[in-house]
C-alpha cells in the first residue's frame, strides 16, 4: 500500500518507510545512537528529496526519542542533570562547530580534511571500544568502572564546582561533561555526524557512566535538540513532512522499544561491541565510498540557506550538519 | 507660398509616396516568391485529450494511467513532449583525486526542466531532421542547449590543480560536455528524464491521423503543471503543433497538511514535534501495557499490572563489582 507524502510530494510505500524506521528505532533503543547518520540517505533511496529527508528525519528521531526516554525513564536509566549539562556543552560546541566548519569550507579543502577526520575518529573510537569490549568479555572483567568517575588526584578532580550526579553514581566538576560534550559538539558541527557514535563512548569511558544510563540520557538530550530543529526546519523551510516523519515514528518508536527491552538482555560490553561494530562498519562504508567510484558523480545537494542557530541545533546530534552548509 | 514653390512641395511629396508604394511592392513580391525555407512554421492542430487532464493526488495516490490521443494531418508521424517547469539544481560532483574520489566541485544547474517525457511513434532521428529537433527542443541534447551549468571549481579535463572556490564560474567547453553528460545519467536514474520510440500508436485515414499514447504517470513526480506539447512531423518537419496542460493537485488530506505547513509554518512545526513526541509515548505506552499484560498472564499469581510501578515489574539488578554492568 502507498502513500503521498504532503511535502514531498511524492508516493512511497507505507511497509518500506515504517521498515526503515524499524531498524533505526531498534539502533536507537539498543545503543542510544540518534539514527539520523542512517536515515537521510536511506529516505534518499527511496525518492525523498535531500532537504525533505533531512529534515523530516529529525522530527522522526524525535518520535524515536520520546518513546526511548520513556523506556529508559523508566528503568532508571536517564541522568536529567548530566543530560542538561550535556545539552549546553554540546549545544556551544555545535556553535563554534558551525563557524569552524565555514572557516575550513572557505580554506578550499574541508571535504577532505572532513572525510578523513571522520574515517580515522571512526575507527578510533570503534576500533578501542572493540578491542576493550572483547577483552573484558573474555576475561570476565567487570566492563562498568568503579563509581566516582575520572581517576581521583588529577587536575581534573580538583577543578571547581564538583557535583554529585547520583543516578550515574558519579562526581565530577560540572566543567568536566561541558567540556567533553563541547568537543563532541564541535566535532558533530563540522563532520555532520556522530552525535551518538562519540556522544555514548565518551560518557561510558571518560565520565564513568553505566552504559544503560549513557544510552538513555544521550536520547534524552537527543529529545530537545532535535524538537528545536523541526521547529525551525518548519518554520523558516517548510521541508518537514509530517506524513514521512509518523511512518517513520510508527516504526522507530516499536523498534526503539524492542531495542530498549533488548538492550536489558544484553551486557554492557555486548552492548558496546554492537557500536564499536556499528561504528566501524560506517567507517568502512565511508573508506568504499573514497576508493570505488560512483555510478553517478553528481549527487544532490540541499540548497538550504540556515542560520547559525538551526545549523547549531541541527547539526548537534541530530547528525545533519553537512546538509545545513551545503 | 507662391505657385512655383507649391508646385515644388507637390512633386517632392509625389516621390516620397511613389518610393513608398515601391517599397511595399517590392516587399509583396518578396513574400509571394519566397523559399520554402522561409515559410510561416508548423500550423495549429486541435490539442490533444488528456485522459485525465488533472490528476488528483490523495492520500493513498499510487501514481496514474494516463492517455494522451487527439488528431494530427494525414500521413504524419507524432511526437509528444512532457515538461516540466524550469528549475535551479544544486549538484556536488565526485572526482578522482590521486588514488580516492572526492567532491571536487559544485554544480549549479540553471533552467533545468524538472521533468522531461518523450514518447513518438518511432525514433525522433527517422522523423525530423537535426534542425527541427533543436528548434523544437524533441531531444535531450536541445533540452541541454538551454540549460546552463555553473561551477565552483576553476579546473578544466586536462587541469585538476585548481580548487574549489567561492564563486560560480562558467565550466571549460570539454569540462562542460562532461558536467552534461553526468547531469543526464543522474537524471535518467531519477526517471524525470525519459524517451520512448514507438510507444505512440497512429491509426491513418485518408483525411486525418488519430494519435495515442497509453503510460503510468510516474508515482515520483511532484504536484505541478505539466505542458504536453504534440508535434506532428511528414517529411522530416514539424508540420502541425498543438499543447494541452497537464494538472497535477494534491487534494484531501495531503492538501490540508501542505496548506498548513507553507500558511502556518511555525505553528506546524509545533504541532509536529507534539504529534511525534505523542506518538513515542503512545507507542511506549502500549508496549509496556502489552508487556504488563503478558507478564501477568504468564504468572497469575502476581499483582496486577495497574496495580504496582514499572519499575516493580521490572526488577532492576543491582550492579555488583565482581559481575558485569547489566541493568534492568
Amino acid at each position: 500500500m502507498r502513500i503521498l507524502l504532503p511535502i514531498a510530494g511524492i508516493s512511497v510505500h507505507i511497509g518500506a518507510v515504517v521498515g526503515i524506521g524499524a531498524i533505526i528505532g531498534l539502533l536507537s533503543g539498543l545503543l542510544g545512537i540518534g539514527g539520523g547518520f542512517l536515515m537521510t540517505p536511506i529516505l534518499m533511496m527511496v525518492g525523498v528529496p535531500p532537504t525533505v529527508a533531512a529534515a523530516s528525519g529529525t522530527n522522526a528521531i524525535v518520535a524515536t526519542s520520546s518513546s526511548g526516554v520513556a523506556a529508559h525513564f523508566r528503568l532508571h536509566n536517564v541522568d536529567h542533570k548530566m543530560g542538561a549539562i550535556l545539552l549546553c556543552g554540546g549545544l556551544t560546541g555545535s556553535w563554534l562547530g558551525v563557524h569552524l566548519l565555514r572557516l575550513l569550507r572557505h580554506l578550499g579543502s574541508a571535504d577532505l580534511v572532513i572525510t578523513f577526520t571522520y574515517i580515522v575518529m571512526l575507527g578510533l573510537v570503534g576500533g578501542y571500544i572493540l578491542r576493550d569490549s572483547l577483552r573484558k568479555m573474555r576475561s570476565g572483567l567487570i566492563v562498568r568502572a568503579r563509581h566516582g568517575g575520572l581517576p581521583r588526584r588529577t587536575w581534573i578532580s580538583t577543578l571547581p564546582l564538583q557535583m554529585e550526579f547520583p543516578h550515574s553514581g558519579v562526581r565530577h566538576s560540572v566543567f568536566v561533561p561541558f567540556a567533553l560534550c563541547f568537543l563532541v559538539g564541535i566535532l558533530t558541527a563540522i563532520l555532520g555526524v556522530a552525535g551518538g557514535f562519540v556522544l555514548v563512548p565518551m560518557m561510558v569511558y571518560m565520565l564513568r557512566m553505566p552504559a544503560h544510563v549513557a544510552v538513555g540520557t544521550s536520547l534524552f538530550q537527543a529529545l530537545f535538540t532535535c524538537a528545536g530543529a523541526t521547529v525551525m526546519q518548519a518554520g523558516d523551510n517548510q521541508i518537514v513532512d509530517v506524513v514521512l516523519a509518523l511512518l517513520v515514528a510508527v516504526g522507530s518508536t516499536l523498534g526503539a522499544q524492542i531495542g530498549a527491552r533488548l538492550s536489558r538482555h544484553l551486557r554492557a560490553e555486548q552492548l558496546m561491541i554492537l557500536l564499536g561494530i556499528l561504528a566501524l562498519g560506517v567507517m568502512a562504508d565511508m573508506a568504499a565510498d573514497l576508493v570505488l567510484p560512483p555510478s553517478v558523480s553528481f549527487s544532490q545537494i540541499a540548497s538550504l540557506n540556515l542560520q547559525p542557530i538551526q545549523q547549531l541545533s541541527v547539526g548537534f546530534a541530530c547528525s545533519f550538519g553537512r546538509v545545513c552548509m551545503g | 507660398m507662391t505657385a512655383h514653390q507649391f508646385g515644388v512641395a507637390l512633386a517632392k511629396r509625389c516621390e516620397k509616396i511613389k518610393t513608398l508604394l515601391l517599397a511595399v511592392a517590392l516587399g509583396a513580391l518578396l513574400v509571394v516568391f519566397a523559399p520554402a525555407d522561409t515559410a510561416p512554421g508548423p500550423v495549429k492542430m486541435p490539442p490533444p485529450k488528456l485522459i485525465p487532464d488533472t490528476i488528483p493526488m490523495g492520500a493513498f495516490y499510487n501514481g496514474a494511467r494516463l492517455r494522451i490521443e487527439g488528431v494530427a494531418p494525414a500521413g504524419s508521424g507524432v511526437v509528444i513532449v512532457i515538461e516540466g517547469s524550469e528549475r535551479d539544481e544544486f549538484f556536488n560532483r565526485k572526482g578522482r583525486v590521486g588514488p580516492i574520489w572526492l567532491t571536487v566541485d559544485r554544480i549549479h544547474v540553471k533552467h533545468a526542466p524538472s521533468v522531461y517525457l518523450r514518447f513518438s511513434s518511432t525514433a525522433v532521428t527517422t522523423l525530423l531532421g537535426g534542425s527541427e529537433v533543436e528548434e523544437h527542443q524533441l531531444d535531450e541534447a536541445a533540452i541541454m542547449s538551454r540549460i546552463r551549468m555553473l561551477c565552483r571549481c576553476k579546473c578544466s579535463l586536462t587541469d585538476r590543480s585548481q580548487q574549489m572556490g567561492t564563486h560560480d564560474t562558467v565550466p571549460d567547453p570539454a569540462y562542460s560536455r562532461l558536467l552534461y553528460a553526468d547531469f543526464l545519467r543522474l537524471k535518467h536514474q531519477e526517471g524525470t528524464y525519459r524517451a520512448q520510440a514507438g510507444i505512440v500508436t497512429l491509426s491513418q485515414s485518408a483525411s486525418a491521423t488519430r494519435y495515442a499514447v497509453d503510460f503510468e504517470w510516474p508515482r515520483k513526480i511532484p504536484p505541478g503543471r505539466y505542458r504536453v506539447s504534440v508535434c506532428a512531423c511528414r517529411e522530416h518537419k514539424v508540420i502541425a503543433q498543438s499543447t494541452a496542460t497537464l494538472q497535477l493537485t494534491e487534494v484531501g488530506f495531503p492538501a490540508y497538511v501542505a496548506q498548513l505547513a507553507f500558511a502556518r509554518p511555525w505553528i506546524y512545526g509545533i504541532g509536529a514535534v507534539l504529534v511525534a513526541v505523542l506518538a513515542g509515548f503512545l507507542t511506549d505506552l502500549l508496549t509496556n501495557g502489552l508487556r504488563r499484560k503478558r507478564k501477568a498472564r504468564i504468572q497469575p499469581g502476581s499483582p496486577q499490572p495497574e496495580a504496582a510501578p514499572a519499575a516493580q515489574q521490572e526488577p532492576v539488578e543491582e550492579t555488583h563489582e565482581s559481575e558485569p554492568a547489566h541493568r534492568g
